[in-house]
């Protein structure tokens, strides 16, 4: 447990600053998105990005290692797989939900952003970090 | 009725919780608006948006219940309780994870720059959910022990 709580605000903080990275940089064009409906400056989104990923990371990093036993695969295809479930329960419900309510421009690039920052790099560090 | 794979197990009765936990959502909206609740959309609650409001409370929750449901039988034997508590738990790890989740990151872009509708944003996703995920969590648990061989 000790190690999920060091490896989890880890692989939170650069998450974060993937996203942040995602957000700012106009990186593959299609991906890029402002993460507020709201102009929002970039020191401001940076605070965000790795204060959330910070504290959400922590608490999933928790959860990975409460669920270990459980989630299949080993090591760092382990990791993937956490971070292909946790992308498909936190942000899910958000960009769907924003789909459905007529803001398709906001919502897919957010779940592709989403996708590369939580499923690809939270999920290959959790992976990496920790083991039992 | 009973399904031997739980995989396909989780996705059927993941699936029908999802659509019994999105059919009460309108009425929700409507008690939100009469109490007042910060967040709530009184000048929204229409009939227009109601009937809409259930079409997207039933498919998508049909479609987010069917995915999740599919995680829980993945997830299954670490997931603390038994039956029907054991689905309510799942139901309230769910909406921690996904809702509160949400409800945190409009709550840090409203703090850093005091925009009103990131707090609404934040009410919205922190009231909405519970009682719908919560209701999720307790009809999986049931559905899923009792299609199990």
């Amino acid at each position: 447990m000790k190690r999920a709580i060091v490896a989890g605000p880890i692989a939170g903080f650069v998450s974060g600053v993937v996203d942040l990275i995602f957000s700012i940089s106009g990186l593959f064009g299609m991906f890029s998105v402002f993460p507020a409906f709201f102009p929002v400056d970039t020191q401001t989104l940076a605070i965000n990005f790795i204060t959330v990923g910070v504290i959400w990371g922590s608490i999933w990093g928790i959860l990975y290692a409460l669920f270990y036993e459980h989630i299949p695969a080993k090591g760092i295809k382990k990791g993937i797989v956490y971070g292909l479930i946790i992308w498909l329960i936190a942000p899910l419900n958000n960009w769907t939900t924003s789909a459905a309510f007529g803001y398709y421009l906001w919502a897919i690039p957010y779940a592709v952003t989403s996708f590369f920052s939580i499923c690809i790099t939270y999920g290959i560090l959790i992976g990496y970090l920790y083991k039992k | 009725m009973k399904i031997s794979n739980p995989l396909v197990r989780g996705f059927y009765t993941g699936l029908l919780a999802g659509i019994i936990g999105g059919v009460p959502l309108p009425i929700f909206r409507i008690i939100e608006a009469m109490i007042e609740l910060y967040g709530a959309v009184p000048h929204l609650v229409t009939y227009d948006f109601l009937i809409f409001h259930l079409g997207y409370a039933v498919g998508l929750h049909g479609l987010l219940g069917a995915i999740w449901g599919v995680i829980y039988s993945i997830l299954y034997d670490g997931i603390p309780g038994k039956g029907i508590k054991k689905g309510f738990v799942y139901g309230c790890i769910v909406f921690f994870i996904s809702d509160i989740y949400i409800a945190s990151t409009n709550l840090s872009l409203g703090l850093l720059t005091w925009i009103e509708e990131y707090f609404i944003w934040t009410s919205q996703w922190a009231v909405g959910g519970a009682q719908l995920w919560i209701i999720y969590g307790i009809v999986l648990g049931a559905l899923y022990k009792r299609w199990s061989l």
